[in-house]
This record gives C-alpha cells, sequence and structure tokens, in this order.
C-alpha cells in the first residue's frame, strides 16, 4: 500500500464525499467540521451514510472521507475506486481493513482518534509529576499499543507497570495487582477491559486505593476518572477536511495520522477529594505546553 | 467495523432469537471503534436499580447535579423539583412543602417517593407521604438527584406511584477539608452551614446545618431546622467498602392559626434520627452484593388545651415513629448480552399517637418485598428491561408491579423508548386505621380529627408511555419527551362522612345535625392523566448554558361508587357538595400547562449569573380553593473567587422576583425573598 497517491487540483465542481458510518451523533459532528474545511478551499463536499453513497448510478467522487469504522469497512470492501481517507476511528479499526483497502489498488489514509503514547505521558508527567509509576491494564485490543508506550516511558524516566488480559479472562484479580504497583492508571481503548458494565467498578476499585484513573473520553471524566485527553469529532473531522483540501490543491495524501488538535478534561471533585490541586486554567496551560513541545523541531 | 454492519445476515430483522442475538451481541464487544470513544457510562442507578446510560434506562430521568443546585440558589430541596417537567411544588402555611408529579396533590400528598441514600423518606407517620421537612440532608452534601418521571414500584415497591426522587449524597472522600457558609436575607432568612471532611482509608464527613426562614410571612409561620449529619465510608481492601451514616435533624415549626380556638397559633418540635450501616462488595468487573440496614425515628410533640364552651379539650398531636429497614441486593451477569439485579427487602414500622389512633398502645406495619430487573440487549440497538416488585405488608396483604420497557437506538445519539409499568400506593397506617375522637376532661365526645371505617386496598395505577432522547451533538442539544397515559384506579380520597350510631356525638347523639360528620378515606376515583412532557438541554456558547422543561397534563376522573353524587350520598353518607368538589379538585389538580426556563451564564469577570422563568397554570390544591396560575422569576449572581488555597464565592439570590403570587391558596400572598450567601471552602 502507498500513500503519496499523488494529489490533483480539484475541477470545478467536484464534490468530495463525507460518507457516514450512521446518520447524527458524532459521525455528523465530524462530517460537518469536515465540510467547513472543505468549502474553505472552495470545493463542495456531500454528507450521508455510506451506504447511500453506494447505491447504483452514481458517478464516483475525486475523495471520500470515510467517517467511523463502519462506514471505512464498508467502503473499504466497495468496488468503489476513489482514495480512502478514514477519519473518527481507531487506529485498530483503520488497520483492519487497510490492507484489504491497499490490495484492491487503493490509495487509503486515516485520521485516527487514538492519542499518540508520547502525548499521553508527557501529559501525566504535567499534571501528576510527583506520580511515576503508571499501570496500564491491556487487553487483547489494546496490547497493539505496549511497544510505543513501554518506548515513551523509558524517554521520560517513568515505571511502567503492566497487566494483560486474555479474552473472557477476570479483570478484578489482574487490577489488584496491578493497583497495588502503580499510582496511577492509565485507561486504554478496549471493550475487553473497559466498557460501560465494568467502569463503574474499575472506578469504584481505583478511587478506594486514591489512585486516579486517566481516560480517553469526556464520559470517563464525568464517570469519575481524574482527566482524560481526548480529540471531538470536530477536531478530527477538520484535521481530515484539512487533508483533503489540501489534496485537492495538488498536495499527496498523508500518512495515517494522530489527531492535532486535542482537548483535556478533568474532573474538579475527583482532584480535589485526591488531594491533587489544578489551577482553574490548567488543562488551556496543559495543551499549550504540550503543543509547543510537539511542534519543536 | 460497526456493529450494526458487522452482523450476518441472519441477524439482520431480528429482535428476539437468542442465539443470534448472543452471537451480535458477541462481535459488538471484540473489536476497539469508535464507539470506545463516544459511548455515555451509566449516570442513573434509580429506574431499574442497575447503573445505566440515561438512554437504556425503562423509564425518563432528570437529574439535578450538584452544579444545578447550586446555580439555582434554592435553600429548600423541595424547590429544585420546579426544574423538572410535570411536577407541582407549594409552600403550605403551617406544614412541609408539598410536591406532586403530575396532580392529585392534596394538603398531603402521598404519590411520590423520596429515597435519600436509599432511605425511604416516606413517612410512616400521619397520611404517609413525604414530609419536606424532616429529610435529613444539607443541599451542599448532595451529589445528584435522580428524578424519575412516572411511577416505580416495579423497582422500589409500594408508594414509588407518581414520581421518585432518589437523592445519592456525596461519597466521604469528596469535599475534603473545611466548607462554611453564611446566609442572610429578608423574610427572617437566617442560615450557617459547617462541613469537616477527611481521611484517608476511612473518610469521615461531618456536616451541621441551621437553617430559618419566616415561611409565608402573612401569618405566622416560621421554620428553624438543626441538623447534624455524619458520613463515613471505610474501604476494607479492593472489594468491600462500609457506608455509615448518622443524623439528627430537629425542626421548630410555627402552626395553626392565631386566634383559632381549635387550632391555635403554637410551635410544633419535630425530629427525625437516623442510624444506616451498608456494605458493597465488588464481586468482579461487572457484580456487586449489596446490604443496607437503617433505623429511622421521628417524633414530634404538638400538645395544646382546647377551650370550648365551658369545657376543656387536651389535643395531643405528639407522635413517636420507628422504622427498621434490610435490604440485600445482588446484581449479576446471568449470560453475556444481560444484567440482572435482585433482592429482597424487609421493614417493620412502628407508629403511636393518641390523637391519630385513639390510643397511646403502638401501631404496628410489617412489610417484605422482593425487586428484580432484567436488562437484556437483544440486539446492538434494542435493550429490554423486564422487571417487577411483588410485596405482602401487614395491612394490606400482598401486591405485585410489574414493568417492561424497550429501548430503541434509531441512530446514534437518537433513542426511542416504549414501556407499560405497573404501580400501587398502600393506605399508610393512619389512612386505614386512623380514629381520632376529640373528647373533653369531662368525657364529652364532640367530634372526630379522622375516623376511619371501611377498609382500605391498595390504589393502583397502569403507566403506558413513549420516551424519545435524542442528542444533537454539533449543536450541543440533547432533548427528552415522554408521552404518558397514566390509569389511576381506585384513587384514596379523604371526604366527610356522615357519623351513625353508636359513633355520634355526646351532644347529637341521633346523629341528626349535618355536622356529625367526620373525614374518612375511600378507594373512591378513577383518575386518568395524559399529557407529554419534555426537557431541552442546550449549550448554544461555551459559557451559556439554557434548560427549558414544559409539561401538558389532561387529567379526568370517574367516581368508583355509582356515578351520580346523590347516590354515593345514599351509600355511604356524604354531602353532594362534597364530592362535587372532590371530583372537581383530582381533576384541576395538575395544571394543563407548566412551564420552567433556566438560564446560566458566565459573565465577564468570572460572574455567574442563573435565572429560572417559571409559569404554572391554574391549579386546585384544595377542594375548597383554586389558584390561578402564576408566573415566577428567581435569579442569582454570584462572584466565585479565590484568596491563596481558599476558595470563596459571594452570591446573591432573589425568588419570586417581582409581582406578588400564590401558589397554594388565594390568601397565601407570597412576595419576593433574597438573600446573600458567603461560601468558603478550605
Amino acid at each position: 500500500m502507498t500513500y503519496t497517491w499523488c494529489g490533483r487540483a480539484a475541477a470545478a465542481g467536484e464534490t468530495v464525499w463525507l460518507a457516514l458510518s450512521d446518520g447524527g451523533g458524532p459521525y455528523a459532528e465530524a462530517a460537518e467540521a469536515a465540510r467547513r474545511e472543505i468549502q474553505r478551499g472552495g470545493a463542495s463536499a456531500e454528507i450521508a451514510t455510506w451506504q447511500q453513497f453506494l447505491a447504483p448510478g452514481r458517478a464516483p467522487p475525486p475523495l471520500v472521507i470515510a467517517i467511523g469504522s463502519g462506514a471505512y469497512a464498508g467502503l473499504a470492501e466497495s468496488d468503489l475506486r476513489a482514495p480512502l481517507l478514514a477519519t473518527l476511528l481507531p487506529r485498530a479499526a483503520f488497520e483492519r481493513h487497510a490492507e484489504r483497502a491497499g490490495r484492491q489498488g487503493r490509495t487509503a489514509t486515516a485520521v485516527y482518534l487514538d492519542q499518540p503514547p508520547a502525548r499521553l505521558l508527557d501529559l501525566l508527567r504535567l499534571t501528576l509529576p510527583e506520580r511515576r509509576r503508571i499501570g496500564v491494564l491491556y487487553g487483547p485490543e489494546s496490547r497493539q499499543w505496549a511497544p510505543a508506550l513501554r518506548q515513551a516511558s523509558a524517554e521520560r524516566g517513568v515505571t511502567l507497570a503492566v497487566a494483560e488480559m486474555a479474552a473472557g479472562a477476570g479483570l478484578f484479580p489482574l487490577l489488584q495487582d496491578l493497583i497495588d504497583g502503580s499510582d496511577m492508571l492509565l485507561a486504554m481503548p478496549d471493550p475487553h477491559v473497559f466498557n460501560s458494565l465494568t467502569v463503574q467498578n474499575i472506578l469504584t476499585a481505583t478511587y478506594r486505593r486514591r489512585i486516579p484513573l486517566i481516560g480517553f473520553s469526556p464520559a470517563y471524566v464525568k464517570a469519575g476518572a481524574l482527566l482524560a485527553v481526548y480529540s471531538t469529532p470536530s477536531q478530527v473531522g477538520a484535521q481530515a477536511g484539512e487533508i483533503a483540501r489540501a489534496w485537492l490543491a495538488g498536495r499527496p495524501l498523508p500518512a495515517p495520522q494522530s489527531p492535532r488538535e486535542f482537548s483535556i478534561g478533568v474532573n474538579g471533585d475527583v482532584a480535589r477529594s485526591l488531594g491533587i490541586a489544578f489551577a482553574p486554567d490548567a488543562t488551556e496551560k496543559w495543551i499549550e505546553q504540550l503543543r509547543l513541545k510537539e511542534r519543536a523541531p | 467495523m460497526s456493529p450494526r454492519e458487522s452482523l450476518p445476515g441472519k441477524c439482520q430483522f431480528l429482535l428476539a432469537v437468542a442465539l443470534c442475538t448472543a452471537e451480535a451481541f458477541a462481535q459488538t464487544q471484540v473489536a476497539v471503534s469508535e464507539r470506545d470513544y463516544f459511548e455515555e457510562l451509566p449516570v442513573v442507578l434509580s429506574v431499574s436499580r442497575l447503573a445505566q446510560p440515561l438512554d437504556e434506562a425503562p423509564g425518563a430521568v432528570t437529574v439535578i447535579d450538584r452544579e444545578m443546585i447550586r446555580l439555582s440558589g434554592v435553600r429548600d430541596l423541595m424547590d429544585l423539583f420546579r426544574l423538572v417537567p410535570g411536577f407541582q411544588v407549594a409552600k403550605p402555611p403551617s406544614g412541609a412543602g408539598i410536591v406532586t408529579y403530575h396532580g392529585l396533590g392534596e394538603s398531603y400528598p402521598r404519590g411520590m417517593q423520596v429515597l435519600l441514600d436509599g432511605r425511604s423518606m416516606y413517612s410512616p407517620f400521619f397520611y404517609g407521604g413525604v414530609n419536606w421537612n424532616l429529610i435529613p440532608v444539607a443541599l451542599d452534601d448532595i451529589e445528584r438527584i435522580e428524578v424519575v418521571r412516572g411511577s416505580n414500584s416495579a423497582s422500589y415497591g409500594a408508594n414509588a406511584f407518581l414520581g421518585i426522587a432518589n437523592i445519592v449524597t456525596r461519597h466521604a472522600s469528596e469535599g475534603h477539608g473545611v466548607t462554611a457558609e453564611v446566609r442572610e436575607g429578608n423574610q427572617g432568612v437566617h442560615d450557617r452551614f459547617l462541613r469537616l471532611g477527611g481521611g484517608s482509608a476511612t473518610n469521615v464527613r461531618v456536616s451541621a446545618l441551621s437553617q430559618q426562614d419566616d415561611g409565608i410571612v402573612t401569618q405566622p409561620d416560621h421554620i428553624g431546622k438543626r441538623l447534624f449529619d455524619a458520613r463515613a465510608d471505610i474501604r476494607l481492601g479492593l472489594r468491600d467498602e462500609l457506608q455509615l451514616q448518622a443524623g439528627t435533624l430537629d425542626v421548630g415549626l410555627q402552626v395553626g392559626t392565631v386566634g383559632k380556638a381549635g387550632d391555635p397559633s403554637r410551635l410544633q418540635q419535630l425530629r427525625h434520627q437516623f442510624v444506616s450501616l451498608g456494605w458493597r462488595r465488588a464481586l468482579d468487573e461487572f457484580g456487586e452484593l449489596a446490604v443496607r440496614y437503617y433505623r429511622a425515628e421521628e417524633s414530634g410533640a404538638d400538645a395544646f388545651t382546647w377551650l370550648a364552651g365551658g369545657m376543656t379539650f387536651p389535643i395531643d398531636y405528639g407522635f413517636r415513629s420507628q422504622r427498621d429497614d434490610l435490604e440485600v441486593q445482588h446484581t449479576f451477569r446471568p449470560w453475556p448480552d444481560a444484567r440482572l439485579v435482585w433482592g429482597g427487602e424487609l421493614r417493620s414500622d412502628i407508629v403511636s399517637g393518641k390523637q391519630f389512633y385513639g390510643t397511646t398502645e403502638p401501631v404496628r406495619l410489617g412489610l417484605g418485598r422482593i425487586f428484580g430487573n432484567l436488562e437484556w440487549r437483544l440486539h446492538p440497538a434494542w435493550v429490554a428491561n423486564v422487571g417487577g416488585t411483588i410485596e405482602r405488608d401487614s395491612n394490606t396483604g400482598t401486591s405485585a408491579a410489574p414493568r417492561l420497557a424497550l429501548n430503541w437506538h434509531v441512530a446514534p445519539g437518537q433513542t426511542l423508548r416504549a414501556g407499560i409499568s405497573g404501580a400501587f400506593r398502600s393506605p399508610s397506617l393512619f389512612e386505614s386505621r386512623g380514629y381520632g375522637p376529640v373528647v373533653a376532661t369531662n368525657g364529652l365526645l364532640l367530634g372526630y380529627y379522622y375516623f376511619q371505617r371501611d377498609k382500605l386496598v391498595p390504589e393502583r395505577l397502569i403507566s403506558r408511555e413513549i420516551g424519545w432522547l435524542g442528542e444533537f451533538r454539533p449543536i450541543n442539544l440533547t432533548a427528552d419527551l415522554r408521552v404518558f397515559a397514566e390509569q389511576v384506579n381506585g384513587h384514596m380520597a379523604t371526604v366527610q362522612t356522615t357519623l351513625t350510631a353508636p359513633y355520634c356525638p355526646t351532644l347529637d347523639p341521633l346523629c341528626a345535625a349535618a355536622s356529625s360528620t367526620a373525614p374518612s378515606s375511600y378507594n373512591m376515583q378513577d383518575v386518568s392523566i395524559r399529557g407529554l412532557e419534555y426537557q431541552v438541554r442546550w449549550q448554544p456558547a461555551a459559557r451559556t448554558r439554557v434548560i427549558l422543561n414544559q409539561a401538558f397534563v389532561r387529567m379526568s376522573q370517574q367516581l368508583r361508587l355509582p356515578d351520580n353524587p346523590l347516590a354515593v350520598v345514599t351509600q355511604i353518607g356524604q354531602s353532594t357538595s362534597e364530592i362535587i368538589n372532590m371530583q372537581i379538585q383530582a381533576a384541576a389538580s395538575a395544571p394543563t400547562r407548566n412551564l420552567s426556563l433556566m438560564l446560566m451564564q458566565t459573565l465577564p469577570g468570572g460572574l455567574e449569573l442563573s435565572a429560572t422563568y417559571s409559569s404554572v397554570g391554574a391549579l386546585k390544591w384544595t377542594q375548597n380553593d383554586r389558584i390561578s396560575g402564576y408566573k415566577r422569576l428567581d435569579w442569582r449572581l454570584a462572584y466565585p473567587f479565590r484568596v491563596g488555597p481558599t476558595r470563596g464565592e459571594l452570591a446573591f439570590a432573589v425568588q419570586g422576583d417581582g409581582a406578588k403570587r400564590t401558589e397554594y391558596r388565594s390568601f397565601n400572598v407570597m412576595s419576593t425573598r433574597g438573600y446573600a450567601t458567603l461560601r468558603l471552602d478550605y
């Protein structure tokens, strides 16, 4: 598979497809942000579900932005030949179908939802500098992050305490050992480990040990995680839109990338009860510092 | 791959075939997707007893969180229900506030249940119902209030009939340090609050509150409360936690009417004290076992001497009640795409009060119930909740309340819900066995304060509802709509009934006078309640939030006895006007339109402005009076500040800004109340 498909100048009237996994929700939010960016470049974009775009008799577009893993999977399996830009999906979901998309001679790239490990660890160093033992509970879907997290933690001189849950195995015994050897718990998305049924008990267990949990969505902050770093649908959608705009203007499609813009959510009540004092404008400052670090040569 | 696309073909149109759905569910759980980033985590417990996201709960819920409580500026718990669609709130003189959902309010409404950390606030004393003055909690200790709009006997048994509020206080590990608050205002507002919290393996919180105001200021209606409340949460390893709570609330309330010999103006002393012990064990990442015991005691001192016709009537409305309650609850996953919560509760109520039961001997009520709710994910987009309660009490026998609800995630952020549930309200001890002769020291029987002769049975309710929950992320708006048809059968109403021998008053030995009557309750009416209500929460800008609530309610009623007032008069000896008044009141006990709009805006300089506008339509709280509807504006302006490690806030709040209004009876005129609050956290 090659990511350097040559860009080209958009012909007037050409319309990029914004293919949603499903109408509404985060998909619609990401699509609107992408469309705004594309329109800024003078091109137009049409929003519909991926199945609607695959209806017979439609002329192929210059570029398709697949929003969500369902849209990406459906389009990767289809006969559509246009280059594919996937967003609002995790790396694992992209990679599952990237091979098939490539095999059919199509170009595919992505803007992931996953935060890069370096950003995660830099944030933990900024926010909780005195806590140097980071617990990570991997499952079958998140263990792909283990090498990158190990490297990033070694570079920053922090210890990673790791446990891995096998599919279908019990979580609590692992969690007990992990909590004993850590002073914070970093949650990596994996439905085998963190899902709406388990999160309540995991949060309670960490909370009782006064171990902050670092989540990956605003819902975690609301539910009782100390903080979470995440990219909103608008942020990844806009990034995909910028890529599309650049491609229409003749630039090549880039390699799959992490989200550039991100947000940080803090649960002030949890922070106070853990005896952690954050300044009122702390999140803005952290985002600024992380940006500076990431943009440094 | 998104869940719905991943279904095997044979599952495409299938709802309930277990084999296939189990397969579909297993597939949704295998692969990481954007769902992991955007799914809502469980937020409400109160509908099914399972922690569920709002869009998978088998009923409509409005959550009032800490921030909303703070921004609303309210001092009294009951006022928060003005922010929930379908609720009516009023403050009568000489008594507790009254709150009802979809009407059927009276001076002592009895259809709503309030749980405070799982303890029932439904009083064993008097008519039953909730005495809003006697709920032992400081508003600042509340984490959130989950208000179930509908009935919930299916989870909480009798009395979770029309509306249920589950008040969850903060874990003792939250709010460490010291919080102090001072509030002063007009109409006698004079409040103090102090809370200390700390600990690590054992966290303890102690709160003390003193609160006073002059009530309805046009008559002696002063209330003073003193609350002392403590909570300890003790960790016993990773899996186990103990929770201890205890508290005492003393209330001094000015009741009666100046110059009225039979109900003189006087001070009533009330007390609620409780101790509660809970244990929770996390069985695995899904399961939990919880056991809780509590004892709550209420007592009141209210005695006076009534001098009439040269005779002396010693009246003693004093009472004492004691409730012991043990509950066990087990949550687990019976199979991968289902969760089950089930358990049981045993309760003993012992009540005594001479003027209420005609004796100083205690009156007892024993109760046992089992409950359960199965949440079954039939398909990634379909969730069914099936559950119910079976309850037996020593007063009325066995009652059951089943529930079935189906939630369909039509599209991301869009959920439709259809549900049907049964509920029941058992007559309170007083309603079913109350006997209050008014006897002079010389033995003369003047009449009865209350005299229940006929047997009462629980009133029943069948509720059908369609709900829609919509989330529109690009514009930060969520909507919650409930369309309902609630049929109440055998609603208990209290009316004056004619006395017959041998119960005639001494002065009217043949019960010949029309005034020889006594209040008594009957399963007298069937009431139909239909309508729709909605709540919209919108954040149009980072510093602006709006909550809009509106309800449209239509009520109608039918006498259960022959639907002809004259026939009823003959049968149970009531006056025609009494029956007609009662019929009119029931049908007009909820306003046909009710609206509240809350705006929260952060201003430059960190100032916080919030304002709530309410418009309540005409309604009848009582049989003899009607209020013509009112509009009310409450607002609050706050300045949060920080001095070193101390956080503080100076706030000014106004309730009922502008014109005078009547909320309960046409002659209880209420005027503007304002107060300033200084709060420090360190």
